[in-house]
């Protein structure tokens, strides 16, 4: 396996742990998949309609998404936004991620 | 937007869903592929190559129905549940690859009929061989079977293995006399299956042999022994059961205290059941046991009545017996649970996880 193969896969494995609380972070404000990819992939968190999608049901099926759809434009739309239980995850999983990021910078800083 | 290749296209997806979320994902998709031809093609109306590009993006429809079903819920077994299905595997295939051919050679040596219809003994050895690599091969794929369905339902139902995490995180282990040696369990569960077979199969093998003049003489009643066929298989799963944890937890937890004593009460109750039956013992081994005694001048005067009264009740002191060495066990896996929890909870408190 060479060198750049084994930095995508690492580099996988570091945005699979980040979607989740990026996915959460955004749906503060509802809106629907495929919008909620063009938003992460302008902030530079690229992430697969293929992946996302099923994500979201995943989210939804945890309480941590609520979902409805919305007739209203010229196409049916599924709209989705994070509950209760879903902030207060984002809240939890924000700490963590201060946590870890300030260690991992103090370290890689050195 | 209405076009027959995402029709299809999300028809293939769909089709491997759960039924339950088919129409829900079929409308997303529908919603989705539309937004990404919006993209693509703005207010001029896609054409069939548009569709095609948009879909290939989107990846084979297989693709996309593994990550709707979620990757992890593909497995069967997987996660920690693969490690301990793996050991448990190692562990338990060995045994019934021995085990039963055991049985088998019991089984056809004791059944005199079968020996007697071969005059040649090449074909005698030759049909033995055969039974007893197809009761292996067959044993060993049956428990292969079942312990792989244990393990699926297990992963279905997320049943809790933590314990036995813990353990693997601690960094003490435990003491050397709280440890299980896996040989132990196995020992255990031989010795179970053997015991069964013995009882339920071959009664006639637990026997005294009182010499040329009257032969082997079974302790207990064959067809009685063989009508209580269901106490004797309770009794062989609670024995393989107590076992199993203890294989799992690899040291006397609280659990295999708790399994262990559970397990042996019904054990007891199941020996109850059969010993106290008052046809049980064979009327010829009484029989014979109180002659041997009467001719040994062992049984005179009134102490030697008192104990010829007593052999007929010899089931009771089986009872006793059985009952005796569940007791034992009981007690101490539970001791050594309660010494094994303390050196837990002191090593936890050292080593915080």
């Amino acid at each position: 396996m060479g060198k750049d193969e084994l930095v995508s896969g690492f580099v996988l494995e570091l945005r699979r742990g980040t979607v989740v609380l990026a996915v959460l972070a955004k749906l503060k404000e509802p809106t629907y998949g495929y919008q909620l990819i063009k938003e992460l992939a302008d902030t530079g968190i690229a992430i697969e309609a293929n992946t996302l999608y099923p994500l979201l049901r995943r989210l939804e099926s945890q309480k941590l998404l609520e979902s409805s759809w919305n007739t209203d434009g010229a196409k049916p739309r599924k709209y989705y936004g994070t509950t209760k239980l879903g902030k207060e995850v984002l809240a939890d999983l924000t700490a963590q991620w201060n946590t870890v990021s300030k260690s991992m910078n103090t370290m890689l800083g050195e | 937007m209405s076009n027959e290749l995402i029709d299809r296209y999300v028809y293939a997806v769909s089709r491997h869903l759960d039924p339950r979320e088919r129409d829900e994902v079929a409308r997303e998709l529908e919603s989705l592929i539309g937004d990404m031809l919006d993209e693509r093609c703005g207010v001029i109306t896609p054409t069939d190559k548009d569709v095609r590009v948009v879909l290939t993006e989107l990846g084979t429809p297989q693709e996309v129905a593994m990550q709707y079903s979620g990757q992890k819920d593909q497995a069967l077994i997987s996660g920690t549940y693969y490690l301990h299905y793996k050991r448990i595997l190692k562990l338990v295939l060995p045994i019934v690859a021995v085990a039963i051919p055991f049985a088998v050679l019991l089984g056809f040596f004791f059944d005199e009929q079968t020996v007697r219809t071969f005059t040649n003994p090449i074909q005698l050895y030759a049909t033995l061989f055969g039974q007893l690599v197809g009761g292996m091969f067959g044993g060993v794929i049956q428990a292969f079977a079942i312990i792989t369905v244990i393990f699926a339902i297990m992963e279905r139902r997320q049943v809790d293995f933590s314990e036995s995490d813990l353990a693997m995180d601690l960094p003490e282990v435990p003491q050397r006399k709280e440890q299980i040696m896996p040989w132990e369990p196995i020992f255990g569960i031989v010795f179970s299956i053997l015991a069964a077979i013995a009882f339920l199969i071959l009664p006639e093998v637990i026997g005294v042999w009182f010499g040329e003049a009257d032969g082997w003489i079974p302790v207990f009643s064959t067809s009685v022994i063989r009508s209580l066929w269901l106490p004797i298989a309770v009794w062989l799963i609670c024995g393989i059961a107590k076992e199993i944890v203890k294989l799992i937890d690899g040291r006397y937890s609280l659990r295999v205290a708790l399994v262990t004593t559970f397990a042996n009460a019904i054990m007891f109750f199941c020996a109850f059941v059969v010993m106290l039956n008052p046809h049980i013992l064979n009327p010829q081994f009484t029989a014979r046991i109180e002659g041997f005694l009467i001719s040994e001048g062992i049984l005179s005067g009134t102490g030697g009545e008192m104990i010829a009264q007593w052999i007929v009740h010899a089931n009771l002191l089986f009872l006793a017996i059985i009952g005796f060495a569940l007791l034992i066990d009981s007690l101490t896996s539970m001791f050594k649970a309660v010494r094994s929890s303390q050196k837990y909870s002191d090593a936890v408190a050292k080593y915080p996880i």
